[in-house]
Protein backbone atom coordinates (compact mmCIF):
# COMPACT_ATOMS: atom_id res chain seq x y z
CA UNK A 1 0.00 0.00 0.00
CA UNK A 2 3.53 2.25 0.64
CA UNK A 3 3.91 2.41 -2.73
CA UNK A 4 0.65 3.81 -4.14
CA UNK A 5 0.00 7.08 -4.05
CA UNK A 6 -3.85 6.91 -4.32
CA UNK A 7 -4.27 4.32 -1.41
CA UNK A 8 -1.50 5.99 0.89
CA UNK A 9 -3.34 9.83 0.29
CA UNK A 10 -7.11 7.65 0.89
CA UNK A 11 -5.55 6.72 4.17
CA UNK A 12 -4.13 9.67 4.81
CA UNK A 13 -6.93 12.02 4.52
CA UNK A 14 -9.61 9.25 5.40
CA UNK A 15 -7.85 9.06 9.08
CA UNK A 16 -7.65 13.12 8.95
CA UNK A 17 -11.02 13.48 8.33
CA UNK A 18 -12.46 11.06 10.80
CA UNK A 19 -10.02 12.45 13.45
CA UNK A 20 -11.41 16.27 13.14
CA UNK A 21 -15.16 14.81 12.52
CA UNK A 22 -14.34 13.15 16.23
CA UNK A 23 -13.30 16.27 17.44
CA UNK A 24 -16.04 18.33 16.36
CA UNK A 25 -18.37 16.30 18.51
CA UNK A 26 -15.98 17.66 21.73
CA UNK A 27 -16.27 21.46 21.03
CA UNK A 28 -18.41 23.69 22.71
CA UNK A 29 -21.43 25.37 21.46
CA UNK A 30 -20.43 27.56 18.62
CA UNK A 31 -16.05 26.60 18.96
CA UNK A 32 -14.49 26.28 15.68
CA UNK A 33 -11.68 23.77 14.84
CA UNK A 34 -8.09 24.70 15.80
CA UNK A 35 -9.67 28.12 16.72
CA UNK A 36 -10.36 28.74 13.06
CA UNK A 37 -12.44 26.21 10.79
CA UNK A 38 -16.60 26.45 11.82
CA UNK A 39 -18.15 22.84 11.95
CA UNK A 40 -21.61 22.20 13.14
CA UNK A 41 -23.40 18.85 13.61
CA UNK A 42 -23.90 17.90 10.70
CA UNK A 43 -20.83 19.09 9.22
CA UNK A 44 -19.23 16.59 11.67
CA UNK A 45 -20.89 13.75 10.38
CA UNK A 46 -19.68 14.71 6.73
CA UNK A 47 -16.46 14.94 7.85
CA UNK A 48 -16.59 11.78 9.56
CA UNK A 49 -18.38 9.81 6.67
CA UNK A 50 -16.14 10.93 4.07
CA UNK A 51 -13.31 10.11 5.83
CA UNK A 52 -14.34 6.64 6.14
CA UNK A 53 -15.35 6.05 2.59
CA UNK A 54 -11.73 7.59 1.96
CA UNK A 55 -9.99 5.24 4.43
CA UNK A 56 -12.12 2.48 3.57
CA UNK A 57 -11.43 2.51 -0.32
CA UNK A 58 -7.92 2.87 0.59
CA UNK A 59 -7.30 0.27 2.89
CA UNK A 60 -9.35 -2.54 2.40
CA UNK A 61 -10.52 -1.85 -1.24
CA UNK A 62 -8.05 -1.57 -4.10
CA UNK A 63 -6.07 0.45 -6.27
CA UNK A 64 -9.20 0.90 -8.60
CA UNK A 65 -11.25 2.07 -6.00
CA UNK A 66 -8.92 4.53 -4.02
CA UNK A 67 -8.15 6.14 -7.38
CA UNK A 68 -11.95 6.30 -8.16
CA UNK A 69 -13.19 7.65 -4.16
CA UNK A 70 -10.04 9.80 -4.18
CA UNK A 71 -11.19 11.57 -7.69
CA UNK A 72 -15.04 11.67 -6.81
CA UNK A 73 -14.09 12.99 -3.30
CA UNK A 74 -11.69 15.45 -4.86
CA UNK A 75 -14.34 16.67 -7.11
CA UNK A 76 -17.26 16.98 -4.42
CA UNK A 77 -15.01 19.04 -2.74
CA UNK A 78 -14.13 21.10 -5.76
CA UNK A 79 -17.86 21.99 -5.95
CA UNK A 80 -18.09 22.61 -2.09
CA UNK A 81 -14.92 25.11 -2.14
CA UNK A 82 -16.92 26.96 -5.02
CA UNK A 83 -20.33 26.89 -3.68
CA UNK A 84 -19.25 27.76 -0.60
CA UNK A 85 -17.65 31.58 -1.81
CA UNK A 86 -20.99 32.33 -2.46
CA UNK A 87 -22.66 30.22 0.72
CA UNK A 88 -20.78 32.86 3.18
CA UNK A 89 -23.75 34.78 5.08
CA UNK A 90 -26.85 33.50 3.44
CA UNK A 91 -29.31 31.08 5.34
CA UNK A 92 -28.34 28.21 3.17
CA UNK A 93 -24.86 27.35 4.37
CA UNK A 94 -26.26 24.93 6.67
CA UNK A 95 -22.84 23.35 6.75
CA UNK A 96 -21.88 26.44 8.75
CA UNK A 97 -18.74 26.88 6.30
CA UNK A 98 -16.72 29.83 6.93
CA UNK A 99 -14.10 31.21 4.73
CA UNK A 100 -11.25 28.70 6.60
CA UNK A 101 -13.60 25.47 5.46
CA UNK A 102 -13.49 27.15 1.90
CA UNK A 103 -9.52 27.06 1.74
CA UNK A 104 -9.29 23.56 3.69
CA UNK A 105 -11.78 22.12 1.41
CA UNK A 106 -10.51 23.97 -1.76
CA UNK A 107 -6.79 22.47 -0.80
CA UNK A 108 -8.29 19.03 0.42
CA UNK A 109 -9.87 18.88 -2.95
CA UNK A 110 -6.91 20.00 -5.38
CA UNK A 111 -4.75 17.19 -3.76
CA UNK A 112 -7.49 14.52 -4.11
CA UNK A 113 -8.14 15.43 -7.44
CA UNK A 114 -4.56 15.60 -8.62
CA UNK A 115 -3.59 11.97 -7.33
CA UNK A 116 -6.56 10.28 -8.41
CA UNK A 117 -6.60 12.04 -11.83
CA UNK A 118 -3.12 11.93 -12.51
CA UNK A 119 -1.36 9.28 -10.48
CA UNK A 120 -1.15 5.55 -11.16
CA UNK A 121 -3.66 5.97 -14.66
CA UNK A 122 -4.37 2.82 -16.45
CA UNK A 123 -2.66 2.41 -19.42
CA UNK A 124 -5.05 2.99 -22.80
CA UNK A 125 -5.61 -0.20 -24.53
CA UNK A 126 -3.66 0.54 -27.96
CA UNK A 127 -6.13 0.67 -31.15
CA UNK A 128 -5.61 -1.54 -33.72
CA UNK A 129 -5.41 0.24 -37.18
CA UNK B 1 15.61 6.47 -33.22
CA UNK B 2 14.53 10.11 -34.01
CA UNK B 3 14.64 12.21 -30.45
CA UNK B 4 11.39 12.44 -28.50
CA UNK B 5 10.13 15.64 -26.30
CA UNK B 6 10.55 14.09 -22.35
CA UNK B 7 7.07 13.82 -20.67
CA UNK B 8 6.61 16.61 -18.35
CA UNK B 9 7.32 15.61 -14.93
CA UNK B 10 4.37 14.87 -13.59
CA UNK B 11 4.75 17.02 -10.42
CA UNK B 12 5.37 19.72 -12.11
CA UNK B 13 2.10 18.94 -14.50
CA UNK B 14 -0.01 18.67 -11.30
CA UNK B 15 1.44 22.22 -10.09
CA UNK B 16 0.72 23.65 -13.50
CA UNK B 17 -3.05 22.34 -12.56
CA UNK B 18 -2.98 24.07 -8.93
CA UNK B 19 -1.90 27.12 -10.73
CA UNK B 20 -4.34 27.12 -12.72
CA UNK B 21 -7.04 26.21 -10.61
CA UNK B 22 -6.07 28.73 -8.02
CA UNK B 23 -6.52 31.55 -10.04
CA UNK B 24 -9.83 29.77 -11.14
CA UNK B 25 -10.77 30.08 -7.88
CA UNK B 26 -9.96 34.03 -7.10
CA UNK B 27 -11.24 34.90 -10.50
CA UNK B 28 -15.05 33.07 -9.41
CA UNK B 29 -14.44 34.72 -5.79
CA UNK B 30 -14.11 38.03 -7.46
CA UNK B 31 -17.94 37.34 -9.34
CA UNK B 32 -19.67 38.29 -6.48
CA UNK B 33 -19.88 41.63 -5.99
CA UNK B 34 -18.95 42.64 -9.91
CA UNK B 35 -20.98 45.17 -12.19
CA UNK B 36 -22.94 41.90 -14.11
CA UNK B 37 -20.77 42.45 -17.25
CA UNK B 38 -17.42 41.71 -15.63
CA UNK B 39 -18.98 39.23 -13.09
CA UNK B 40 -19.59 37.25 -16.28
CA UNK B 41 -16.46 37.25 -17.44
CA UNK B 42 -14.70 36.38 -14.34
CA UNK B 43 -17.14 33.34 -13.95
CA UNK B 44 -16.24 32.50 -17.74
CA UNK B 45 -12.52 32.84 -17.17
CA UNK B 46 -12.86 30.98 -13.58
CA UNK B 47 -14.89 28.18 -14.98
CA UNK B 48 -12.21 27.43 -18.26
CA UNK B 49 -8.82 27.99 -15.81
CA UNK B 50 -10.64 25.12 -13.39
CA UNK B 51 -11.44 23.12 -16.26
CA UNK B 52 -7.90 23.30 -18.13
CA UNK B 53 -6.41 22.81 -14.29
CA UNK B 54 -8.45 19.67 -14.04
CA UNK B 55 -7.50 18.09 -17.38
CA UNK B 56 -3.92 19.17 -16.79
CA UNK B 57 -4.19 16.34 -13.48
CA UNK B 58 -5.32 13.68 -16.11
CA UNK B 59 -2.96 14.00 -19.03
CA UNK B 60 0.51 13.55 -19.75
CA UNK B 61 0.61 16.62 -21.44
CA UNK B 62 -1.13 19.99 -20.68
CA UNK B 63 -3.96 20.42 -23.13
CA UNK B 64 -4.88 23.02 -25.51
CA UNK B 65 -1.60 24.92 -25.20
CA UNK B 66 -1.73 27.20 -27.44
CA UNK B 67 -4.89 28.69 -26.59
CA UNK B 68 -4.42 28.66 -22.73
CA UNK B 69 -1.39 30.25 -23.51
CA UNK B 70 -4.03 33.22 -24.41
CA UNK B 71 -6.44 32.72 -22.14
CA UNK B 72 -3.72 33.05 -19.14
CA UNK B 73 -2.38 36.22 -20.88
CA UNK B 74 -5.98 37.40 -21.44
CA UNK B 75 -7.16 38.42 -17.99
CA UNK B 76 -3.68 40.53 -17.58
CA UNK B 77 -4.16 42.04 -20.41
CA UNK B 78 -8.12 43.18 -19.98
CA UNK B 79 -7.17 43.98 -16.13
CA UNK B 80 -4.71 46.82 -17.76
CA UNK B 81 -7.14 47.49 -20.04
CA UNK B 82 -9.95 48.16 -17.52
CA UNK B 83 -7.85 50.11 -15.03
CA UNK B 84 -7.17 52.24 -17.76
CA UNK B 85 -10.71 52.80 -19.09
CA UNK B 86 -11.52 53.26 -15.39
CA UNK B 87 -8.70 56.08 -15.03
CA UNK B 88 -10.29 57.82 -17.75
CA UNK B 89 -13.73 57.73 -17.01
CA UNK B 90 -13.16 58.13 -13.25
CA UNK B 91 -15.47 55.38 -12.66
CA UNK B 92 -14.83 54.26 -8.95
CA UNK B 93 -17.15 50.89 -9.37
CA UNK B 94 -15.08 49.24 -11.73
CA UNK B 95 -12.20 50.22 -9.98
CA UNK B 96 -14.05 48.66 -6.46
CA UNK B 97 -14.41 46.05 -8.62
CA UNK B 98 -10.95 45.06 -9.77
CA UNK B 99 -9.43 44.53 -6.11
CA UNK B 100 -5.36 44.91 -6.75
CA UNK B 101 -4.36 42.24 -4.28
CA UNK B 102 -6.54 39.20 -5.63
CA UNK B 103 -5.82 40.13 -9.32
CA UNK B 104 -2.07 40.47 -8.73
CA UNK B 105 -2.07 36.92 -7.12
CA UNK B 106 -4.13 35.64 -9.91
CA UNK B 107 -1.99 37.55 -12.79
CA UNK B 108 1.01 35.68 -11.13
CA UNK B 109 -0.26 32.39 -10.93
CA UNK B 110 -1.42 32.65 -14.42
CA UNK B 111 1.86 33.95 -15.95
CA UNK B 112 3.26 31.21 -14.38
CA UNK B 113 1.45 28.86 -16.13
CA UNK B 114 1.73 30.73 -19.62
CA UNK B 115 5.97 30.63 -18.38
CA UNK B 116 5.92 27.01 -18.49
CA UNK B 117 3.93 26.48 -21.36
CA UNK B 118 5.82 29.01 -23.44
CA UNK B 119 8.77 26.57 -22.15
CA UNK B 120 7.34 23.58 -23.53
CA UNK B 121 6.13 24.89 -26.65
CA UNK B 122 9.66 26.15 -27.52
CA UNK B 123 10.99 22.94 -26.94
CA UNK B 124 8.67 21.42 -28.95
CA UNK B 125 9.39 23.52 -31.72
CA UNK B 126 13.08 23.12 -31.16
CA UNK B 127 12.61 19.29 -31.57
CA UNK B 128 10.28 19.81 -34.45
CA UNK B 129 13.29 21.30 -36.32
CA UNK B 130 15.80 18.44 -35.37
CA UNK B 131 12.87 15.60 -36.34
CA UNK B 132 12.43 14.60 -39.92
CA UNK B 133 8.98 14.12 -39.49
CA UNK B 134 8.04 17.16 -37.13
CA UNK B 135 4.03 16.26 -37.81
CA UNK B 136 4.10 13.06 -36.29
CA UNK B 137 3.15 12.92 -32.38
CA UNK B 138 6.20 12.19 -30.23
CA UNK B 139 6.60 9.58 -28.28
CA UNK B 140 5.42 12.10 -25.15
CA UNK B 141 2.25 13.22 -26.94
CA UNK B 142 1.37 9.36 -28.10
CA UNK B 143 2.03 7.70 -24.96
CA UNK B 144 -0.23 7.38 -21.98
CA UNK B 145 1.14 8.05 -18.58
CA UNK B 146 0.17 5.87 -16.13
CA UNK B 147 2.09 6.46 -13.12
CA UNK B 148 3.90 9.23 -11.39
CA UNK B 149 7.47 7.89 -11.92
CA UNK B 150 6.90 8.41 -15.72
CA UNK B 151 8.77 10.92 -15.88
CA UNK B 152 11.55 9.26 -15.13
CA UNK B 153 11.46 6.38 -17.48
CA UNK B 154 12.87 6.24 -21.37
CA UNK B 155 10.56 8.12 -23.19
CA UNK B 156 11.56 6.38 -26.61
CA UNK B 157 9.60 3.57 -26.42
CA UNK B 158 6.35 4.30 -26.72
CA UNK B 159 5.55 0.27 -27.41
CA UNK B 160 6.14 0.04 -23.24
CA UNK B 161 4.22 -3.02 -22.75
CA UNK B 162 2.25 -3.33 -19.70
CA UNK B 163 2.53 -3.46 -16.35
CA UNK B 164 4.51 -0.16 -15.91
CA UNK B 165 7.03 -0.95 -13.05
CA UNK B 166 5.91 -0.21 -9.72
CA UNK B 167 6.95 2.36 -7.80
CA UNK B 168 9.08 2.57 -4.35
CA UNK B 169 8.01 3.83 -1.34
CA UNK B 170 10.48 6.04 -1.12
CA UNK B 171 9.04 7.36 -5.03
CA UNK B 172 5.49 7.49 -3.86
CA UNK B 173 5.92 9.77 -0.60
CA UNK B 174 8.35 11.82 -2.73
CA UNK B 175 5.96 12.36 -5.29
CA UNK B 176 3.22 13.13 -2.24
CA UNK B 177 5.28 15.62 -0.57
CA UNK B 178 5.77 17.38 -4.14
CA UNK B 179 2.31 17.38 -4.52
CA UNK B 180 1.39 18.88 -1.16
CA UNK B 181 4.12 21.07 -1.30
CA UNK B 182 2.55 22.31 -4.33
CA UNK B 183 -0.72 22.77 -3.01
CA UNK B 184 0.21 24.16 0.28
CA UNK B 185 2.06 27.28 -1.77
CA UNK B 186 -1.15 27.45 -4.03
CA UNK B 187 -3.57 27.48 -0.87
CA UNK B 188 -1.16 29.97 0.77
CA UNK B 189 -1.31 32.40 -2.37
CA UNK B 190 -5.30 31.74 -3.21
CA UNK B 191 -5.87 32.72 0.28
CA UNK B 192 -4.09 35.39 0.62
CA UNK B 193 -6.04 36.76 -2.19
CA UNK B 194 -9.09 35.30 -1.53
CA UNK B 195 -9.50 37.42 1.90
CA UNK B 196 -9.31 40.39 -0.03
CA UNK B 197 -12.52 39.53 -2.11
CA UNK B 198 -15.72 39.71 -1.05
CA UNK B 199 -16.23 35.99 -0.75
CA UNK B 200 -13.22 36.13 1.82
CA UNK B 201 -14.76 38.73 3.64
CA UNK B 202 -17.80 36.75 6.54
CA UNK B 203 -15.58 35.12 9.11
CA UNK B 204 -18.03 33.18 10.35
CA UNK B 205 -21.80 31.88 10.06
CA UNK B 206 -22.15 30.90 13.87
CA UNK B 207 -24.26 33.15 14.54
CA UNK B 208 -26.62 31.38 12.21
CA UNK B 209 -29.46 29.37 14.30
CA UNK B 210 -31.36 27.17 11.51
CA UNK B 211 -34.92 25.50 12.69
CA UNK B 212 -34.23 21.63 13.54
CA UNK B 213 -30.11 22.09 13.32
CA UNK B 214 -27.94 22.37 16.42
CA UNK B 215 -25.02 24.64 14.90
CA UNK B 216 -21.47 23.98 17.16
Amino acid sequence: MLSSPNRLLGTIFGVFFIAIGVWGFFLPDGGLLLGLFGVNLLHNFAHLLIGLILAVAAIVGGLSSARTVNSIVGAAYLVLGIAGLFLLGTPVNFLAINAPDNVLHFASSVVLLAVGLGAERPKAKPVAR
Amino acid sequence: MTPSLPPLSPVLRIWLGFASLGAGLIHLALVIGAPPALATAFALLGAAEFAWGTFCFARDEPPLQRLALLFVLLPLLGWIGLLLVAAAVHSTELTRALPALPLAISTLLDTVVAVALGMRMRARRRLDGVRPNPGLPTAAEAEADPDPDAGQRSSGDPGTPHPVPESSPAQTVRFLLGVALGALIIAALTTTGLSATEAGQFPSVHELNLPGLHLH
